[in-house]
């Protein structure tokens, strides 16, 4: 596969040594790699590479090296960089750090780069709050982590009137499973709302306003799993982003612990 | 061949220098003890000096010895315009074209999630408190054109016009002396996008 141009998208950059860059990179068959550009600050040569490393941007890569840190070798750009435009790019930093905090290096995943490359596109003329959605899932589900939406934790099916909870490491407990006074509102859904939910996945149907409050909850409890004690930053800077708009949202005061 | 301590301490010393490698910090060191004992006396002095002395103006974050820099406490200067750019460097520049009079707030990088930068690691803090306390009546933004960049922007352009503060970017687009040709696509769709009339079209 080395030297072979793929499409791919530069999830981070960071300056190494006097001149070069340390990016990671999402390409559509090698999956998640750390790689060095060479000089690719240095302007001499054919322009530096500066402008074309963005994140957002379309490119074709190629990279060499046998070790875990590869070498850029070839660089060049495949489309117009997408503009996303104020707050959704902190939409767009979000994704870039999920898949460098939570997606391990060299596992292809052509379908989350598809997904990926689709999300930024629907960023660009919306929010796209199911879009994000969507990627969670996808991402969660290579990470080994799905969500089942019409099976619970026993493998049954889900039942429309029956309450369950979102257990990170079991799936939907149904009741039986434990005392429901002891049951946090967190993670806590009614059956129909599953049903609802995986309709919306499987069917393309539509979610309603709460229940897409009920499926960013849980993709949020899925993925916390995932992410450890360390929140993710760029949620935590929307979060202060929006804060200012609505004061009554307060993160800082009445959610320290990012949920 | 096995130097003395204090000359090896040197050669690693000077290569915590931008573009300074292992052959040139040498050459730096022996020019300096061979040749130029005295200029090797100047540097330390001047180094161990604005070490110690050189902090941050409390209302630019840019580098100063004072409390409040040359550019802030200037009362020549406009002090209702400012322009916020990523780097000292970047005011130098701003400053060496001799066409902005504003006052300046440097936030010494930009805003960048993954890298754990948030508002107040670049002292959007004190620039909100600035454009509180203060009567700016534009906020010029020259933050790099990068995805971060923009972001940081974005940001900041948001939190102005919330205290009623007109704000503007710097424009992007083609270099003088360059070929269209040559440009990049991106850079050249900006200058597209943010053309601007010619003087005299827009009257008719």
């Amino acid at each position: 596969m080395a030297n072979e141009l793929e499409p791919a998208w530069l999830l981070h950059r960071r300056n190494y040594g006097d001149s070069g860059f340390l990016v990671d990179i999402l390409g559509l068959n090698s999956g998640r790699i750390s790689a060095v550009v060479k000089g690719g600050r240095r302007k001499a040569r054919g322009g530096s590479y500066a402008g074309v490393l963005q994140p957002f941007t379309p490119l074709l890569v190629a990279t060499s090296g046998r070790g875990e840190l590869k070498t850029l070798s070839r660089l060049e750009l495949a489309g117009a960089s997408i503009d996303l435009a104020g707050e959704r790019v902190f939409s767009g930093f979000y994704l870039n750090e999920l898949l460098v905090r939570l997606l391990p290096k060299f596992v292809s995943c052509p379908t989350l780069f598809a997904l990926y490359g689709g999300t930024i596109d629907a960023l660009v003329v919306t929010e796209a709050e199911l879009d994000l959605r969507k990627f969670e899932l996808m991402l969660l589900e290579e990470l080994g982590y799905g969500l089942r939406f019409d099976t619970d934790a026993n493998n049954d099916p889900i039942e429309a009137a029956s309450a369950y909870l979102y257990d990170p490491t079991a799936g939907f407990l149904p009741r039986a499973f434990g005392l429901e006074g002891a049951w946090k509102k967190e993670g806590r859904l009614q059956g129909d709302q599953l049903l609802n939910m995986a309709d919306w996945l499987f069917n393309g149907d539509g979610l309603d306003g709460s229940n897409r409050q009920s499926l960013k909850d849980l993709t949020r409890l899925a993925l916390q799993l995932q992410l450890g004690d360390r929140p993710l930053n760029s949620r935590k800077l929307l979060k202060a982003f929006r804060w200012r708009e609505e004061p009554s949202k307060n993160p800082v005061q009445h959610a320290p612990r990012d949920e | 061949m096995k130097l003395s301590p204090s000359i090896n301490d040197l050669i690693e010393a000077l290569r915590c220098l931008p573009g300074v490698g292992p052959k040139s910090a040498q050459r730096m060191t022996l020019h300096l003890l061979e040749r130029d004992r005295q200029g090797a006396e100047t540097l330390s002095g001047a180094l161990s000096q604005a070490l110690e002395r050189v902090g941050r103006c409390k209302s630019c974050r840019n580098f100063t010895e004072l409390e409040l820099c040359e550019l802030c406490s200037d009362p020549r200067r406009d002090h209702t315009l400012l322009c916020v750019v990523e780097a000292p460097g970047d005011v130098m520049a701003l400053e060496q074209t001799a066409s902005f009079r504003g006052l300046y707030f440097v936030l010494m990088g930009h805003l960048s999630p993954i890298d754990g930068i948030g508002p107040e690691d670049i002292g959007l803090d004190r620039l909100e408190e600035r454009f509180r306390s203060e009567a700016i009546r534009e906020v010029i933004l020259a933050t790099n054109p990068t995805v971060e960049g923009e972001a940081t922007a974005f940001y900041i352009a948001q939190r102005a016009q919330q205290e009623d503060i007109a704000v503007s970017r710097i424009a992007h687009g083609v270099p003088l002396g360059g070929e269209l040709e040559y440009l990049d696509a991106s850079t050249l769709a900006h200058a597209l996008s943010g053309r601007t009339p010619l003087p005299g079209e827009s009257s008719k």
